[in-house]
């Protein structure tokens, strides 16, 4: 530790924004470390007399750098009073880069990564569950789409893997299990609590004709919301083409990543993908843009100690690429995209997808950020599985 | 809760225009900072956010005496009322010392106005402060619209509905024009001080 910290904590406590104020305030000189705990590379803030004069998170530098640690909600800092030696790149004052940043976040336009459960309007995941499963919460409920309520007792189950259904429901009080059943056994995937919602966006494609694909059980007596299906398929079907393929593609990785998911408690998944006949693809560096495939494959991978491991196989028409307010935790940053010869991609503006996004109800999004966030908290669970080493099926 | 920067021997407090979108804030401060030119100190920092902006800039009340021999600085905000501004809304109420309520006078934004103060009370109770304790002043604007045949709420109806309970000081304005525009600020500045003045004597009791 150097001798120079003068002051350090947690941004869980105090906001970066409140953070920069007080350093401002005091006119002081140094830098800024932000450090998040599996993140390779910590955030720096550079300050001179109370203003931030440069910033960098690994190669990414000046103001796309400390916008971006506007989202860093849950990581710990340090300030070193230093001299300061780097660049000036950043030219904005002090409270303009604190208010477009924090307005940047309200708006979606910076990821939050690490949310706090303090921070009830937006889906959180909480892993102190009393299972070792990870529990996804959601945020508040509009009312204006619950039609009914239904009540369901301890370990009775709500949906059953395989049975066709539409119905969606918002999780109002209580907690359940998410279970993939396989033939080699039955897998518990996560357990979904208040504000989250059981039933796949998939089911709007197939309107009344798709599979559950995942069994749910009431883990505590549960009272759920009926939602009002009408009214959110009337919303789905305004969709523009581009963002219905998007939502297909989202479900598409779900029902792969948690299969996958499953196979790993199984203990049945030890094959690596076979990425020999595979190209590695790098994301173009344009990061206003996804990417729908025209033709061909691509294999979403991320690597274990011996090797790879496969999330998901894509093919036409799913997409690629990051959405910075819809992180699903793989391509670019948590995963590698390995593609057959024949692969090629229409690349689609972001511009177009955020605008049609802000347009969307709240309860829409919500459902759409419930997805990617099971994206991502199933693909954490395998990679867990894999890590502590607990295979093989659970009782 | 005023920054006490012992570096520049200042006090910095914090005052901020709330109230329904479009009610008039950023004309208020617009106005401030064209025309209270001396007391402003820096620029305007506007940021874009729907249907509303928020800005900030530094204000020095002269005139108005000093704590405990410290200048004071002030910090004039608006905050934006739409929900989804939470992150922003949060950061600028933090430590919030004195607020001005900008009421739309136009009838048809009578539940808008309910509305957002219910929404400010609701802000300041997860802060822990007590509306009926801060510095508040509620200002009706847009009163000049009458001439131009908008219909207006009457000035007695909004001091029912909106000041009724709360009973602070209450101004009419017209902040396109700058009418009452100096007279909410001058008397918000003179009741954050006058509370700052209290809390700190408080606080000097306190440790003795």
């Amino acid at each position: 530790m150097s001798a120079n910290i003068v002051l350090s904590g947690s941004l869980k406590f105090i906001g970066l924004g409140e953070l920069l104020q007080l350093l401002g305030g005091n006119a002081s000189t140094g830098t800024l470390t932000l450090t998040r705990e599996n993140c390779d590379h910590p955030g720096r803030i550079f300050i001179i007399d109370g203003n931030p004069i440069n910033s960098e998170i690994g190669n990414i530098k000046g103001l796309d750098a400390l916008n971006r640690l506007f989202g860093w909600v849950d990581a710990d800092y340090e300030f070193s009073n230093e001299s300061v030696s780097c660049e000036q790149v950043i030219k904005k004052s002090r409270m303009e880069i604190i208010l477009d940043a924090l307005r940047m976040v309200d708006d979606g336009e910076i990821q939050i990564v690490g949310e706090t459960p303090d921070n009830p309007e937006a889906a959180a995941v909480d892993d102190a569950d009393s299972s070792y499963l990870p529990v996804i919460k959601g945020p508040l409920i509009d009312y204006i789409y619950v039609v009914d309520e239904e009540e369901f007792s301890a370990g009775k189950e709500i949906v059953y893997q395989e049975k066709y259904g539409n119905w969606f429901w918002v999780i109002l009080e209580g907690k359940v299990e998410v279970i993939r059943l396989l033939p080699e056994g039955t897998a518990p995937i996560t357990r979904l609590a208040d504000g989250a919602f059981i039933g796949s966006i998939g089911s709007f494609m197939r309107k009344g004709s798709l599979q559950r694909s995942a069994t749910v059980v009431a883990v505590t007596d549960v009272q759920l919301g009926v939602m009002d299906y009408d009214l959110l398929f009337r919303e789905y079907s305004e969709l523009s083409a581009i963002w219905q393929s998007l939502l297909a593609s989202l479900d598409n990785r779900l029902r792969q990543v948690t299969t996958n998911c499953a196979k790993v408690i199984l203990n049945e998944y030890f094959a690596q993908p076979s990425i020999d006949s595979l190209n590695l693809w790098q994301c173009p560096e344009d990061e206003d843009s996804i990417y729908m495939i025209k033709s061909g494959e691509a294999v979403i991978v991320r690597g274990i100690e011996n090797g790879y491991i496969e999330l998901c196989a894509l093919e036409k028409n799913d997409m690629l690429g990051y959405i910075p307010f819809l992180n699903t935790s793989h391509e670019p940053h948590s995963a590698a995209v390995y593609v057959s010869q024949d692969f090629e991609y229409i690349p689609i503006e972001l511009t177009g997808i955020r605008k049609e996004y802000k347009r969307m109800s709240q309860t829409f999004k919500n459902l759409i950020k419930h997805t990617t966030i099971s994206v991502s908290v199933t693909t954490g669970r395998l990679f867990d599985v894999i890590k502590a080493g607990r295979f093989g099926p659970q009782s | 809760m005023a920054i006490l920067n012992l570096k520049n021997n200042e006090i910095q407090c914090k005052i901020v225009y709330y109230g329904p979108g479009r009610s008039g804030k950023t004309t208020n401060l617009e106005f401030i900072h064209k025309h209270f030119t001396k007391q402003v100190a820096g620029k305007m920092i506007s940021i874009d956010t729907h249907g509303d902006r928020t800005l900030f800039f530094d204000f020095l009340p002269m005139g108005l005496g000093k704590i405990k021999g410290c200048d004071v600085k002030a910090q004039l905000y608006t905050v934006p009322g739409q929900v989804q501004y939470r992150a922003t809304r949060e950061l600028v109420l933090k430590g919030v010392d004195g607020i001005v309520f900008v009421a739309d006078s136009l009838k048809v934004r009578r539940e808008k106005n309910m509305m957002s103060l219910k929404d400010l009370h609701e802000n300041l109770k997860k802060m822990s402060i007590d509306i009926r304790r801060i510095p508040l002043v509620l200002q009706y604007n847009k009163r000049d619209l009458e001439k131009q045949g908008f219909p207006l709420m009457p000035l007695e109806k909004m001091e029912h509905e909106l000041n009724r309970q709360l009973k602070v000081p209450s101004l009419s304005a017209s902040a396109l024009t700058g009418a009452g525009v100096g007279k909410t600020l001058s008397q918000i500045m003179k009741l954050t001080l006058k509370y700052l003045q209290k809390e700190f004597h408080w606080a000097q009791d306190n440790s003795s």
